[in-house]
């Protein structure tokens, strides 16, 4: 293996690229990284996110999707008649979605109704066509190694802060994108014996994603146990396990995150309030959801912020 | 009234296993780093050895393209002796290949500097001009050692063998790391065949006045210390019939080696019923009626029932029995069951 075969850790400077990730399907990733959206703006963050799911569920929460919530709307700068649209060699369609970050290497990110939070949404048909076109031996180039490169772009490093990507419950090359593009990882989980065994294969994912990297690791923010029910008497004594452990007790986030409801409730596409975080201060998913929020927040950007 | 359990419950939870695993990957993930090192194929002229190898040893280059010691040489004796398991390494080298490959680091040019597997080179080296392979009646390879007086040397360029090559010299901890990963990375041969091979071996050995040593297993078939003793001693228990018998059968998969390792070590006399124990004809398990009545505590209900559906002899029979006390009325019930079985299927 020769050294421009070793790639270094990403170079991003000052960005913060955070990937949520679980291979496991309905561990509510997509929850997670609505409401870590809305705390980072709220928190004063300049916020990209990232939609690399083909359902396209993060990416309804902040940009009005059209077609079935399957497709991106026509980018506000969108203007038929500029003349430079003519010139690119592809022509996106007037909206600019995940498969255009991946197929040209370039994409406009949405603004949202929040000045601090730009988004590049995620595009159903465009994205599996993208996927199922790629060639082989081009996925590593084309795929992998591509949101790296992307975000180590000076654009990205000066406009934001944090990007919280968001990914489809797989482990395929998309994945392994996210990972290779991240500085931070959080893995969403369960407390039952399935999902808790499910992520040996993320830290599989993750080990292998270290090994290549010569300097500045993929850090794990944390573990954040979700769907919790005090209720249950084995949900409770799996999370005493876990924390009992010596290398995961130091991993798991507390508070879990216990009322799902409520957060895909309030983070419903109309939902009224817009977020969480403007219903009354002592709703009891409001407090829990700060409290892990701010200690995701504060594993990436340090305790000081 | 109390009834039987018939299932244990499992305490609730994840099971202690899966989050051990769970810890063990994250653990490995969180502190993985990058392969320092790649394979490659070098020409056994590149490798240069390990002058200040922690092993005291006393073998030269020399001594092995040369295939023999200078009856003159002052450490003949140590050399002899280390020259033995340099052949053996280099026999099981042309029978199975290179199982475990030999670690440097990159010297400028094409040289490499050895850092581990100074033997295992060295074996390389004496296979390749003092062993000769040919292929028996049965289409088996043998390899034979035939001590070539005037090795070509030139063909030390061209013969490559697969060593792990680090950019640089790596640090004592890196090092150490590698030693455990080298362990898992080993290549596993079917039980069989190391089986086959060991005996063979020894019995090559004892026909030379030796007896193979703990250290020839490890280098040979990659086996850890601990594992190469217990090998051992079904290596000096090969002769015994009962052991050669079970041997065929770990061989053929149908008994774990474990077996095999108590067979060895267990007394000579002992052996025989030990294998017997296992694996012999054991006398059919006696397949009479046994019949559990559950908690029926209505017995002469059972009597009735019993008798509405049987007739002639055995009905008189059955009617004489004490149906009041549970231990006959089972008994009863029994013969019914067996009588019922006979005239219905």
């Amino acid at each position: 293996m020769t050294n421009e075969e070793i790639s270094p850790a990403p170079d991003y400077g000052n960005l913060r690229v955070l990937a949520i990730m679980n291979h496991k399907g309905g561990i509510a990733k997509t929850t997670l990284a609505k409401l870590l959206t809305e705390y980072a703006v709220r928190a004063g963050k300049r916020v990209l996110g990232i939609d690399i799911d083909p359902q396209c569920n993060y990416s309804a929460r902040f940009v009005e999707m059209e077609a079935d919530g399957g497709a991106p709307p026509p980018h506000p700068n969108f203007d038929p008649a500029d003349p430079t649209w003519d010139e690119l060699a592809y022509a996106p369609p007037g909206y600019w979605s995940i498969a255009e970050f991946f197929r040209l290497g370039y994409v406009e990110p949405y603004p949202t109704s929040d000045a601090n939070l730009h988004f590049i949404p995620s595009h159903k048909r465009e994205l599996t066509q993208f996927l199922e076109q790629v060639e082989r031996n081009a996925i590593d180039e084309a795929v992998i190694d591509h949101m790296r490169a992307m975000l180590a772009l000076d654009f990205y490093q000066e406009e934001y802060d944090l990007a919280i990507i968001d990914t489809p419950p797989q482990t395929s090359a998309l994945t392994a994108s996210a990972g290779r593009a991240a500085t931070h990882l959080l893995i969403p989980t369960e407390m039952q014996e399935d999902s808790v065994a499910g992520m040996a294969d993320m830290a599989q994912l993750w080990q292998a994603e270290n090994q290549t990297r010569t300097g500045e690791k993929l850090h794990l923010v944390g573990i954040l146990p979700t769907k919790y029910d005090t209720k249950s008497a084995a949900q409770r004594r799996t999370l005493e396990q876990l924390s009992q452990n010596p290398v995961l007790g130091d991993k798991l986030i507390d508070p879990p995150m216990r009322y799902l409801q409520t957060y895909a409730n309030s983070s419903a596409t109309y939902a009224n309030p817009r977020s969480l975080f403007e219903m009354h201060e002592d709703t009891p998913a409001r407090v829990e959801a700060e409290a892990f929020c701010r200690v995701i927040f504060d594993r990436i950007f340090g305790a000081a912020t | 009234m109390k009834r039987p359990a018939l299932l244990k419950r499992a305490k609730p939870g994840v099971q202690a296993e899966t989050i051990s695993k769970v810890a063990a990957k994250v653990a490995a993930a969180e502190s993985a780093t990058t392969h320092e090192y790649d394979m490659r194929q070098v020409a056994l002229a590149n490798i240069r050895l390990w002058e200040d190898q922690p092993r005291s040893f006393h073998l030269t280059m020399d001594d092995i393209v040369r295939g023999q010691i200078q009856p003159d040489d002052p450490a003949s004796d140590e050399k002899t002796e280390e020259l033995e398991s340099i052949i053996a390494l280099a026999l099981s080298l042309k029978e199975f290949g290179m199982l475990n490959a030999p670690i440097a680091y990159a010297m400028p040019g094409k040289t490499v500097q050895l850092m581990g597997g100074q033997r295992r080179t060295m074996a390389a080296v004496f296979a390749l001009f003092h062993v000769q392979s040919k292929v028996d009646a049965h289409d088996h390879m043998e390899h034979d050692v035939v001590i070539d007086d005037t090795p070509d040397v030139d063909r030390l360029q061209d013969e490559r063998i697969a060593v792990k090559v680090f950019a640089k010299k790596p640090d004592d901890l890196t090092l150490e790391r590698l030693g455990m990963v080298d362990n898992v990375q080993r290549t596993e041969l079917p039980i069989a065949d190391k089986l086959r091979w060991v005996v063979k071996y020894a019995d090559k050995r004892q026909a030379a006045g030796r007896e193979l040593g703990w250290r020839d297993l490890v280098d040979t078939l990659g086996l850890s210390r601990s594992q190469a003793y217990e090998w051992l001693a079904v290596v000096q228990a090969r002769q015994d019939p009962w052991v050669r018998k079970l041997m065929e059968k770990v061989g053929e998969g149908e008994a774990p080696f474990s077996r095999l390792l108590q067979i060895a070590r267990a007394e000579p006399n002992d052996r025989e019923a030990l294998f017997e124990l296992w694996y012999g004809t054991r006398p059919a398990p006696d397949r009479s009626k046994k019949v559990s009545l559950g908690v029926t505590t209505n017995l002469p209900a059972l009597k009735s029932l019993v008798l509405a559906n049987v007739h002639g002899d055995i009905k008189d029979r059955l009617a004489t029995m004490d149906w009041g006390n549970p231990r006959t009325a089972k008994k009863a019930f029994a013969e019914f069951l067996a009588h019922w079985e006979a005239n219905h299927g």
